[in-house]
């Protein structure tokens, strides 16, 4: 029978010695750099920080003259990387507890607020909470396909999956309004496994965050460019539309690519901190490429590193990338990296792929573990 | 002149991020801010070998304080934003405020101030705090203060005399040597202005013209201060002073009529200790670490604070730490730093531990 999923292959077992020796070695990277964190972090957050207001601020600015092409063109483009900055290098980042340490009241993971429609404390709760411990269990961590799409054997197929090429087109056009209304579990209640009491308890917050969102984005800067109106709100539209689907290519690209594995739910049962730091190695993937990429990507290019530690301040995964990789080569574990292009393509194969039913439908991914056994 | 921003800075808050806004004002002013409070300084003056004054003038967000009360100063260094809390030496009202810093081994604030720090820099502060202030009804006062407890001390004395010139009032101010004694001229101006103020400097080592000696003792009390049980006290200093003056209060029974005010406790530090005391400052709660993380203890104790994974990934249980040390059970780390962000989940008492839950 064909390999549904075929990375197990590519990993070398390890035996419980080996597990927890592997977990002690990214342990020790894990110290080394954080002991190491000082003015250069420092600075460069802070730097990031500017990058992002004098980008918005401007092209804000530009787009007030937006009827002339030029400034249109130029105020969106400064405007859409802008916002994935901010989203990304600082926001998810920083909201990660990434730069706690600097002690700075703006760049506190638990309150900060970034300029996204999916409001801070929810995105705390299901990313750094479900996610990161979760990461990639099926039934557990709701990324996985954000309860829409299927995109591993181990989801059940129904016919709606069908549709799915579709539904990925419009959550990557719609993206932070997917991951706004994403811990609301709407497909729960629609099912009835929530009731939708629960969901109306959740809103508030919600309608504020996206109330404020629409209202800055398409009735306050609109208005206040006066007869600039229009411009500014396609300009608002274009920046917004221009962050969600690069954010969406980057995330899709963190823990669906090709080689991406996923887990049962036995699999959690007395995890050690060496399995979970296989785990979060195997349900992951990075990206190869540049500087500046990385940079746009806000370091989730280094999706393994970002899961291995969330809280290491990103800019240095590329750092533990070199050593985190070598440790994976000895310990006969796939490093899974590629160019975006390739990892993309993977990611969109994915989805159309399994749009349809698979014969082996309904199989798990990894079966119980056998005794004293952990498969990897 | 820094304008004023008035009523309207609250609605305006509402609309605009004071971080945003505070991030533009950056560019045209040094000090003007919407929201953080930023003072320059405008004079330094070297108190005693170790310690000195810093005058500030704040923008237009400083409000008030009351004497005796100390101010939270935050500055950058190496792009970390530390904290200390200094007492204010100045008068409430003034348009500049000034606090008084004694440089402590190893300190990393209080050398900074005193190395880096320039006529001219911008520092930031928080709003004043603190219960050691004079009584809302007069009474005859004693005052004790060792070294750089002075600080608060002077702040009273001089508040005393302003609000009362017939203020009867004794300060015992103890300090190393002659030249240990910061505000001594103040101090002696203000004896001699004000018919009620006496004020007893006392060496520990010998100075030339000095009947009186040494460390507190009840000597001394008997001797400078005869009706001293009869003074609302107010004690600042050292740790092995205020042990003595408590010490000496209870065995009298007037610990009632005795304010204390302490500048730190002494930070413990090695192996996590269970059966640390705990406090939950939110909470009004106190008590013993007993479970394997705070955050254990914290719910045994019947709170009910945030948590996520409960191994320090998502940081859900981070709160502040107030003071205290704590143990990283995951790195094994110490943090002994005052308000600091820690993960619950993953750390334990090393000490007495104060969080902010």
């Amino acid at each position: 029978m064909e390999a549904l999923n075929t990375p197990a292959s590519r990993n070398r077992r390890l035996t419980p010695p080996e597990i927890e020796a592997f977990g002690a070695e990214l342990d020790a990277v894990r110290t080394r750099i954080m002991d190491s964190l000082g003015p250069d972090e420092a600075d460069y957050i802070r730097k990031v920080q500017r990058f992002v207001r004098y980008s918005e601020t401007g092209g804000r600015a530009l787009l007030f003259l937006g009827w002339l092409p030029p400034m249109w063109l130029a105020g969106t483009a400064c405007l859409t990387v802008g916002k994935i900055v901010e989203n990304m290098e600082l926001g998810h980042n920083v909201m990660h507890g990434q730069y706690d340490w600097l002690n700075e009241p703006g760049l506190r993971g638990d309150t900060y607020e970034w300029d996204n429609a999916c409001d801070g404390n929810a995105w705390r709760h299901y990313h750094n909470y479900i996610h990161h411990t979760y990461t990639n269990v099926i039934g557990v961590d709701r990324d996985v396909g954000y309860g829409i799409l299927r995109l591993f054997p181990a989801q059940k197929w129904k016919p709606g999956h069908l549709f799915q090429p579709l539904q990925a087109l419009a959550l990557a056009t719609l993206f932070e309004w997917g991951v706004a209304l994403h811990d609301l579990e709407l497909e729960q209640a629609v099912e009835g496994k929530k009731k939708w009491r629960d969901v109306a308890k959740q809103l508030p917050p919600v309608v504020r965050k996206a109330a404020r969102q629409l209202g800055k984005d398409y009735l306050v800067f609109p208005l206040l460019a006066g007869p600039a109106f229009l411009p500014v709100l396609l300009g608002n539209a274009t920046a917004n539309l221009g962050r969600n689907v690069w954010a969406f290519s980057i995330i899709f690209c963190g823990h669906f690519t090709e080689n991406a594995e996923t887990f049962g739910e036995e699999r959690l049962e007395n995890e050690s901190r060496g399995e979970w730091y296989l785990r979060q190695l195997q349900g992951s993937s990075n990206l190869s490429g540049g500087k500046l990429f990385h940079f746009l990507s806000g370091n989730l290019s280094h999706q393994i590193e970002h899961h291995l530690y969330p809280d290491m301040p990103a800019v240095r995964y590329a750092d533990a990338a070199k050593e985190v990789s070598e440790i994976c080569r000895r310990y006969g574990q796939y490093y899974n990296t590629g160019p975006f292009g390739k990892q993309f393509a993977s990611v969109v194969k994915r989805i159309f792929k399994y749009s349809l039913p698979q014969r082996a439908e309904g199989r798990r991914t990894r079966g119980p573990l056998a005794t004293g056994e952990v498969p990897c | 002149m820094l304008p004023v921003f008035a009523p309207g800075t609250r609605r305006l808050k509402r609309w605009i991020d004071p971080d945003w806004a505070d991030f533009w004002l950056s560019h045209v002013s040094r000090t003007i801010r919407i929201s953080r409070t930023l003072a320059r300084v405008e004079k330094i003056r070297q108190e005693t070998a170790d310690m000195k004054q810093f005058v500030l003038r704040p923008n237009a967000n400083w409000r008030s304080f009351l004497p005796g009360q100390c101010v939270p100063v935050r500055v950058l260094i190496d792009g970390v934003r530390h904290e200390r809390y200094y007492s204010l030496t100045g008068a409430p009202g003034e348009p500049t405020l000034s606090f008084a810093v004694k440089r402590q081994k190893g300190g990393r604030v209080s050398t900074f101030l005193h190395e880096r720090v320039r006529v001219g820099d911008v520092v930031e502060i928080g709003e004043a705090a603190g219960d050691f202030v004079l009584p809302a009804a007069p009474a005859p006062l004693l005052f004790v203060a060792g070294g750089s407890g002075i600080t608060p001390v002077f702040s009273l004395l001089r508040a005393a005399v302003a609000v009362d010139a017939a203020v009867d009032v004794t300060l015992l101010y103890y300090a190393r040597g002659e030249a240990d004694f910061a505000f001594r001229a103040d101090i002696e101006r203000l004896a001699g202005d004000a018919p009620g103020v006496r004020a007893h400097f006392v060496a520990e080592t010998d100075g030339p013209s000095r009947q009186l000696s040494g460390r507190f003792t009840e000597a001394h009390l008997r001797r400078l201060v005869p009706d001293y049980a009869n003074r609302l006290t107010y004690v600042c200093g050292p740790a092995g002073l205020m042990q003595a003056v408590e010490d000496h209060w209870r065995r009298h029974e007037l610990l009632a009529s005795l304010r204390q005010e302490r500048f730190g406790t002494p930070k413990q530090t090695g192996k996590p200790a269970t059966h640390a005391p705990v406090s939950f400052r939110r909470s009004q709660r106190t008590t013993v670490h007993t479970g394997s993380s705070l955050l254990e203890t914290a719910e045994e104790a019947g709170l009910r604070p945030a948590y996520g994974c409960r191994m320090g990934i998502c940081r859900t249980c981070v709160c502040t730490k107030v003071d205290g040390v704590v143990r990283d059970r995951v790195t094994g780390e110490t943090d002994e730093a005052d308000n600091t962000r820690i993960r619950l989940c993953v750390s334990e008492p090393v000490g007495p531990v104060t969080l902010d839950i």
